[in-house]
């Protein structure tokens, strides 16, 4: 579900202020998603801090360019990760072009080491990103984020079907991964 | 045994899809059949799992990077018919030009040379062509040659990029880790940008680092470098550092055998406006800080600048051509003069 705001800075003033051109607006619009866009980006570049801010930088700088064609047919939230999808898939193309040294590491994985004392988190985040991406986002932007299947197929430009079929596909492939940590799941739940 | 399983409905019926009618089904089923109550409890338990995943929270630097390329091309607000007709004869006009870059260009910027060195293996070649990244690892390290000006040495868990490779601007990008350079060119051919501030050298060696929130430490060890950052400058020479920081820029250069006290009391001031360490510093300072005090008269409200100047002339007589009101008018080109008259004392 899209964050709510308190008047008098409501979305609806704020994203008006923005299509004015006001950065202010912006600032307090990106406040409030910033780390929701930043960490569904996290989880499609599976952990490269790195590539997650470029494109989270990149989806917010053409939200800001493009909000005056924003006319609220959909909430704002559904347009925004719209843009951020995007910018995650074109990242991705254009990193086809990562120079390709012999026995490279991506530092892919080091935020983990933040986590390490938390296994079951960690678990988590590992299943979740050993989703492919168009069963992955599916599943971030249904229970990370909330959003109802018709906004999920927005964004993704798919049909509710397909949004249904995909998270079906993602639930049984993440309840796979995660049935070791069942005992630890069903506990506190 | 108990009819068809109801898989394939699960989540609808834990989702509140489906009809009533047929929740019923599924709840009748439910009742009877322990393989399908097992698969909703994982449906509950990843669903419940996903939503409880921490949301990680964003770089600093994040929101200074997005300013940086809004300033670079804000966009056009209300638009009218002329405006979008420019726009589109704009647009046009940028497409063609980039086709004709592209076509033209890419030829003109060629790549540079990179050795990866990792552990005693024997190095490895490769090419960093413009609009690539290059990613070290936990081991390795990387030696890239800045066409034939220069060199920079990669250090482990480092991202940079290659943005410009002309004979007027040779520019990386760096995301995080730290790199070495020694560049032999004149000055401003050679640029890194970082989340903080964007590196300029003048004709040096420098060792650059960025953390994992974008902030960094510049160290000259040869020659100058400037940090600029959105109009605030600092000129960095030899045996000096700089501390920078995302929405903030460059902080105020020091020398590195300054007391680590005063360099405490200077971040303070820089990243967090506290007036107390701002006193420390100018009290703290010996003749040759006068580097940063100089820096300090740009970045100070005027009533401060007084203690600052007086401080500043108790250390060493002022420079030929710099007056006491140019001083306190801290006037960019004087500061420019001052900085560079008194090098050589450094």
């Amino acid at each position: 579900m899209c964050p709510v705001i308190d008047t008098p800075d409501s979305e609806s003033a704020l994203v008006e202020a923005c299509r004015a051109g006001d950065r202010d607006a912006f600032r307090r619009l990106f406040e409030l998603y910033k780390d929701k866009v930043y960490s569904i980006a996290l989880y499609h570049f599976e952990g490269d801090r790195s590539a997650a801010a470029d494109a989270a930088q990149q989806a917010f700088v053409k939200a800001f360019s493009a909000v005056r064609h924003f006319r609220g047919n959909s909430a704002f939230c559904t347009w925004l990760y719209r843009i951020v999808w995007n910018c995650c898939i074109d990242r991705r193309r254009s990193e086809r072009g990562l120079l390709q040294l012999p026995d490279e590491l991506r530092d892919a994985d080091s935020h983990e080491d933040r986590y390490a004392e938390r296994e079951v988190a960690n678990a988590v985040q590992t299943a979740i990103r050993s989703l492919r991406p168009d069963l992955r986002w599916p599943i971030l932007l249904r229970y990370f984020e909330n959003l109802s299947y018709r906004d999920i197929g927005k964004i993704m430009r798919c049909s509710e079907g397909t949004v249904a079929s995909r998270l079906n596909r993602g639930h049984r492939m993440l309840a796979s991964k995660l049935e070791h940590l069942r005992a630890a799941l069903g506990r506190g739940r | 045994m108990f009819g068809v399983h109801v898989t394939k409905r699960l989540l609808a019926f834990e989702e509140g899809l489906l009809s009533p009618r047929a929740a019923r089904r599924v709840t009748a089923h439910l009742e009877r059949c322990e393989r399908c109550r097992e698969r909703l409890q994982s449906i509950r338990l990843a669903a419940s799992a996903v939503r409880e995943s921490p949301v990680h929270r964003a770089p600093d630097s994040l929101w200074s990077g997005i300013e940086r390329s809004l300033d670079a091309g804000a966009p056009a607000v209300g638009p009218t018919r002329w405006r979008i007709a420019a726009a589109a004869f704009a647009t046009a006009l940028a497409i063609i030009a980039v086709i004709l870059v592209v076509k033209f260009t890419r030829r003109a910027e060629p790549g540079w040379a990179v050795v990866r060195v990792q552990n005693n293996e024997t190095p490895r070649t490769g090419t960093l062509g413009v609009g690539q990244w290059l990613v070290t690892g936990p081991e390795t390290r990387a030696r890239v040659s800045v066409g034939d000006i220069g060199e920079v040495e990669v250090a482990p868990n480092s991202r940079l990029r290659l943005l410009r490779s002309r004979p007027s601007d040779n520019r990386l990008s760096l995301a995080r880790g730290q790199i070495s350079t020694r560049i032999w060119a004149p000055p401003r051919l050679f640029f890194v940008e970082t989340p903080s501030a964007l590196a300029i050298d003048l004709g040096c060696a420098y060792q650059l680092t960025v953390d994992e929130h974008g902030g960094g430490l510049l160290r000259v060890t040869m020659g100058w470098v400037m940090l600029e950052d959105r109009g605030r400058e600092s000129m960095t020479p030899a045996r000096a550092v700089c501390r920078m920081r995302p929405g903030f820029g460059p902080g105020t250069p020091y020398f590195e055998d300054a007391p680590q006290q005063f360099a405490d009391h200077l971040a303070r001031f820089d990243f967090g406006g506290d007036a107390a360490a701002l006193d420390a510093v100018i009290a703290g300072a010996r003749p040759r800080d006068a580097l940063t005090l100089v820096h300090l008269l740009a970045r100070v409200d005027a009533g401060m600048r007084t203690a600052i100047v007086d401080r500043l002339m108790e250390l060493a007589p002022l420079p030929q051509g710099v007056t006491r009101e140019d001083a306190l008018a801290a006037n960019p080109e004087t500061l420019h003069r001052w900085i560079n008259k008194i090098a050589w004392a450094w």
